[in-house]
């Protein structure tokens, strides 16, 4: 069989939701996932079984035995190896006509035009934490006019906002600035992820701490992240309904059995904002006296 | 290291949302998955994550290359071999300290007694066009009082039912009895899927129960089974209760839509009739 049978006979049961033609599209569409840990694997995966063709991947880390609860390429039998390469032979068996560009490194501004070079749309699935590098790419993609995915698990629900290269950026959606402290920047980013809805009620966040990179996450959250995110890349690319975009948000919480998805005026300029970085630093010990 | 450490610490991240005993708990939780395909394989991978430590799994088929677009377990080098043991393989692989009870057969009469053995919850992963095994199977479970989670990928969205052991049967939600052909039975269980946004996308001509094809993406199973672990770790834990069928729920995050719904009188619902009549005309080639 060569590799076009194989790629034909591999998505046909895609058809009925994806036609022939779309599948072609989607066979030539690149996309960008910087961070192969909690959300980039299962996000990697999940769009290589839809049949995205072209991936380029980004992570300097090595799998670690606490990483198994949720990360894709993480077993026991991976545990030391590089999380780029693991993913690039998981992908490759998937469907080893894919064109994988692995970086086995940051991003930063040295290599984020790499990085994104040739790349339709980007997810973003770097850690909560890597604030700087998030805004480098996110900085970078705007400009480049490459439409962000950004989803990711809040508790058993997952959270999503879709940047658009020429709507509200990411700096101004969760307000950050250049000059504020990190922790500062992580608060705020959090704030606008996670400080209100629905996992409040059940999820204990005292554990949760920048400086050790400990937060509680759940691997059956980030399937549900990335079923999200490959949905929107696959109605994206092919043109089959409108994205919203930031300012709308959107969390499915299938615990609390709760969906919205709502319009947050002026990003981080609401009102409200203030109020969650409030909520927050109440309940989480390692931000409180930020 | 040894396995207790090798637990916790692989484990460890779940903190914050299933505490210590909690986590004691599901490790020594039971969940038998009939089917190793496009739902099972995912629910496999999706509860060993979650930590749970006891797997009894179910299939007789092998990995093919169309399996590719959805199959947790199927890829390039996996086409060929057995769906069960490439599963465990991976079970097992997650967490050594796993235990996986393997049935390498179709469920039927002979073994379904074997197969629910010590089983403290079920997922249904079964493909959409068995029945005969279905309805057996749930029957059995309610007998023994082992609630069943089903989930199902319906077009971008996923389908979640829960049937408790002291609620509604199988049988009743989907109106199925023993003087039904195959034929009224397949239909009757098709009507018994929501009437959800997907019936304005998703394209059904092409279903064919003589060939087994439908369409479903590797996308929808992995919500279906984000939502299905997340049924058993509720359950498990006894944490605030799902409500059961004649309850049910789908959420479809290409038509931004989620929805609880009430079927009353579940399969005598008065309206069932008339969607198993959409269901013949959606769907020509059922049978």
């Amino acid at each position: 069989m060569d590799l076009n049978d194989f790629y034909n006979r591999a998505f046909s049961r895609n058809r009925g939701l994806i036609s022939n033609d779309e599948q072609e599209i989607l066979r030539n569409v690149r996309v960008a996932i910087p961070g192969m840990g909690g959300v980039g694997g299962v996000h990697a995966v999940t769009l290589a079984r839809t049949g995205i063709g072209k991936f380029t991947i980004a992570d300097f880390d090595q799998f670690d035995v606490h990483n198994i609860n949720r990360q894709r390429g993480a077993m026991t039998s991976t545990v030391g190896k590089d999380k780029v390469l693991v993913m690039q032979g998981i992908i490759n068996d998937i469907n080893p006509s894919s064109d994988v560009k692995v970086m086995k490194e940051a991003i930063g501004l040295s290599n984020v035009d790499e990085f994104l070079a040739d790349v339709d749309v980007m997810i973003d699935a770097l850690d909560v934490f890597a604030i700087d590098a998030r805004r480098v790419i996110f900085r970078r993609a705007h400009e480049l006019n490459i439409p962000v995915i950004s989803v990711g698990p809040v508790g058993f629900s997952a959270v999503m906002f879709v940047f658009s290269p020429d709507g509200m950026d990411y700096d101004t959606f969760f307000g950050l600035k250049d000059g504020m402290s990190k922790d500062d920047m992580v608060l705020n980013f959090m704030a606008g992820i996670a400080g209100q809805g629905p996992h409040l009620k059940y999820m204990d966040v005292k554990g949760v701490d920048p400086s050790t990179g400990a937060a509680p996450s759940l691997g059956s959250a980030c399937q549900i992240a990335s079923s999200m995110a490959a949905t929107e890349v696959v109605s994206m690319m092919l043109n089959k309904r409108k994205p919203k975009y930031v300012p709308w948000f959107s969390q499915f919480d299938t615990y609390a059995g709760r969906y919205k998805h709502r319009y947050r005026w002026w990003g981080a300029q609401n009102p409200f904002h203030q109020l969650r970085i409030k909520i927050l630093k109440k309940m989480i010990p390692a931000f409180a006296d930020k | 290291m040894d396995n207790d450490d090798f637990y916790e610490r692989a484990f460890s991240r779940n903190r914050g949302l299933i505490s210590d005993a909690e986590q004691q708990t599901l490790n020594n939780t039971r969940v038998a998955i009939p089917g190793m395909g496009g739902m099972g394989g995912v629910h496999a991978a999706t509860l060993a994550r979650a930590g749970i430590g006891k797997f009894t799994i179910a299939d007789f088929d092998q990995f093919d290359v169309h399996n590719i677009n959805r199959q947790y377990g199927a890829m390039n080098s996996t086409v060929g071999k057995e769906k069960v043991y490439v599963m465990a393989d991976i079970i097992l692989d997650i967490n050594p300290t796993a235990e996986v009870k393997i049935i390498n057969e179709a469920i039927g009469p002979e073994n379904c007694d074997d197969f629910l053995d010590g089983v403290d919850v079920m997922l249904d992963a079964l493909d959409v066009f068995i029945i005969d095994a279905r309805r057996l199977l749930y029957k059995k479970s309610q007998q023994r009082g082992i609630p069943v989670i089903s989930a199902g990928p319906l077009g971008y969205s996923a389908v979640v039912n829960v049937f408790a052991a002291d609620g509604m049967s199988f049988d009743e939600f989907f109106d199925l009895n023993d003087s039904m052909s195959d034929k009224e039975m397949m239909v009757s269980f098709f009507a018994g899927m929501p009437l959800g946004p997907h019936m304005k996308y998703m394209e059904t001509n092409d279903i064919d129960s003589v060939t087994g094809a439908a369409p479903s993406l590797g996308l929808a199973c992995q919500l279906a089974a984000g939502m299905a672990c997340t049924e058993v770790v509720k359950y498990v834990l006894g944490r605030p209760k799902t409500k059961p069928v004649p309850w049910f729920r789908q959420f479809d995050p290409y038509a931004r839509y989620y929805k609880q719904h009430y079927r009353w009188l579940g399969g005598k619902n008065p309206l069932f009739k008339f969607k198993k009549r959409l269901i013949k005309k959606m769907v020509p080639r059922l049978v």
